[in-house]
């Protein structure tokens, strides 16, 4: 069966028969969408490598754990979701631990345009360091991935409320931190023009 | 994109650039990128898969390893247990022979030792009487019935010892101490010299461990129970009834035919748990148990087809619950059995039950003490037989009867527990 052809469901049954051909279209089909998801929740490049390399190790692994293959996609999400969450919660307690804080700056997305686009996603980047990890993976989810309120509960395993309150609560957080920043709080202003056209 | 979200909060318009400018920093990988990034998820799999390897390897390893150490181990512990931990077997008799039943007839006047394979020891003082009951290679069990018996065993790990004295049971591991038993005077005593004992049987309250140095004496008729310490090293077995040095003669014509509707104790296997129970019973101090069982199946019908020891075991606990009619009925029935070296001690205990039955008689008593002493002269219980005789006969008859039993006495038995007694009827006017 060509990859290129197949559907999400034929690659599903290949994957679960663990034919060769399915593990490498299930990487080029959904690797790039989970590379993508990673470095916006995180903020770098090569610790979104890492995530992702993860994620594909436990698709792979508990592909026989999918009951519908026509929802390799979700499933193939869900796993990004639980491996970044995951990820924001060894970070965070990373840096409660003195000796396991590191001085060295964040990476941040350095394919940014520019020095000040890069200093401004960095400042961003620290904001979110301050929410609690299932708060910035809702805003990361809805804000700059454009899921809907249900898909975030479906895939995070939350209640929509619970979703909902999560994306209230960042928004005011970040939206607070922001205007009291007056350098930041220029951005409505066009100040910066760091920002890409 | 956010449109079926109606209540969305609005971010802060400097939020929502910053936002923007976080989503449109990421770019997609390139194809090669995606190639690279694929061949390092197979060597990802490939490192885990070995690692995987490697732990069931080892989780293998070290359930064999322990596998192999308890095996060890326990090949060891047996090997150890059988090397190290010789059966108990008799190695030799010095001093006398070992008659039917496991008695120990002594040949000459310095006692009987039997000497065990593993060390131990078991020496009987002269006059004493005890018996092999029981010899098996995880242990021995040995009794004393009349006189005082000195112990040696070697500690073991495994060997298990019991010693019987009268209704006393003695366990022993490694130690060395004497017993003795005086069923006359029912009066039990053992020194520890070294080790651990525990003592079982009636008055000690379901028993007593005593440690190295300590003396144990026990008397049934007064029910006291002293436990006194001694100096180390002065422990001496103290032999009782010198002078009945020679050997036992030859049991003497029964004076009653025996019943043929008597059983030997061997014909039902249900019999002989009986007999091991009653002889546990006794020992422990469950006379009533005993007198229990007897009433249950019956006085006439436990009498008929009762063996010998448990005719001995009725009798013993009919005397201490002062049931003393069933007490002579169950000796009375032993007499009836074919004769043995044990069937002379019922002439003697027949004796010591009359003086205590309430329609006995003080000439009946001497009958049966007369009637001891023609039949077993050098008899474990002739001093006492021939004691008994003088004290009544000096109550019914007065001393001057009295005086030539007890010249006959001292001559006999000079450290008898009645040679006080005795000296003292001499002196009388």
């Amino acid at each position: 069966m060509s990859g290129a052809r197949a559907r999400d469901a034929d690659v599903a049954a290949g994957l679960i028969a663990g034919e060769a051909w399915a593990i490498a279209e299930t990487w080029h089909r959904f690797a790039p969408m989970v590379l993508l998801t990673a470095e916006r929740s995180l903020g770098a490049r090569a610790e979104a490598e890492d995530v992702v390399q993860e994620v594909f190790y436990r698709v792979f692994r508990r592909a026989r754990t999918l009951r519908d293959p026509d929802r390799l996609r979700s499933f193939v999400y869900s796993f990004a979701v639980r491996v970044l969450k995951a990820e924001l919660r060894r970070r965070k307690v990373r840096g409660w631990i003195p000796f396991l804080k590191t001085d060295a700056p964040p990476e941040v997305l350095f394919r940014a345009a520019d020095f000040e686009s890069r200093d401004l996603l960095a400042q961003l980047y620290a904001l979110l360091d301050r929410l609690t990890p299932r708060d910035r993976l809702v805003f990361v989810l809805r804000r700059m991935e454009s899921l809907t309120v249900n898909e975030i509960a479906a895939t995070m395993n939350l209640s929509i409320s619970t979703v909902k309150r999560s994306i209230t609560y960042a928004s005011a957080r970040l939206s607070r931190w922001v205007e009291a920043d007056p350098e930041l709080a220029g951005l409505a202003r066009g100040e910066h023009w760091g920002r890409r056209p | 994109m956010i449109s079926d979200d109606a209540d969305d909060p609005t971010d802060a318009p400097a939020l929502v650039v910053l936002t923007e400018l976080g989503r449109d920093a990421a770019e997609v990988h390139s194809r090669a990128e995606l190639d690279e990034g694929l061949d390092a998820l197979r060597a990802l799999f490939a490192r885990r898969l070995a690692r995987r390897c490697r732990l069931v390897r080892l989780a293998l390893v070290g359930a064999t390893a322990t596998t192999c150490l308890l095996v060890a181990l326990k090949l060891t512990s047996v090997k150890h247990a059988q090397v190290s931990e010789p059966p108990v077997a008799v190695s030799r008799i010095d001093g006398g022979t070992e008659l039917e039943g496991g008695y120990l007839a002594q040949s000459g006047a310095v006692g009987v030792k039997v000497i065990f394979s593993e060390g131990s020891t078991f020496a009987l003082t002269p006059g004493a009487r005890g018996r092999l009951r029981s010899v098996a290679r995880d242990g021995a069990h040995l009794a004393v019935e009349h006189g005082t018996a000195s112990l040696e065993i070697t500690q073991s790990r495994t060997h298990r010892w019991l010693v019987e004295a009268g209704p006393f049971l003695v366990t022993v591991k490694g130690t060395v101490f004497t017993v003795s038993w005086d069923p006359a005077s029912e009066r039990f005593e053992l020194r520890l010299r070294h080790g651990r004992v525990v003592v079982s049987g009636p008055v000690v309250n379901g028993g007593i461990a005593l440690e190295a140095g300590q003396r144990l004496v026990v008397s049934l008729p007064r029910a006291e129970t002293l436990i006194t310490r001694e100096p180390p090293g002065e422990v001496a077995p103290a032999p009782i009834d010198v002078a009945a040095l020679a050997p036992a003669p030859p049991s003497a014509a029964p004076r009653r035919a025996p019943s043929t509707a008597a059983r030997p104790a061997s014909a039902s296997p249900a019999k002989g748990a009986r007999t091991r129970r009653w002889a546990a019973d006794l020992a422990s101090g469950n006379w009533d148990r005993i007198l229990a069982d007897a009433d249950g199946d019956g006085i006439d019908a436990t009498l008929e087809h009762a063996d010998r020891e448990e005719l001995f075991a009725l009798a013993a606990a009919a005397r201490y619950r002062r049931r003393t009619d069933l007490a002579r009925s169950a000796l009375m029935a032993e007499r009836r059995r074919p004769r043995e070296a044990r069937s002379l001690d019922a002439l003697f205990l027949l004796g010591r039950v009359e003086e205590l039955r309430e329609r006995g008689t003080a000439a009946q008593a001497i009958a049966w003490y007369d009637e001891y002493l023609n039949q077993a002269p050098t008899g474990p219980y002739a001093a006492e037989a021939l004691g008994r005789k003088m004290i009544l006969t000096n109550d019914a008859a007065g001393p001057e009867r009295a005086r030539s039993i007890a010249r006959e006495y001292l001559l006999r038995f000079p450290t008898g527990s009645h040679a006080g007694a005795a000296h003292a009827l001499e002196r009388a006017p």
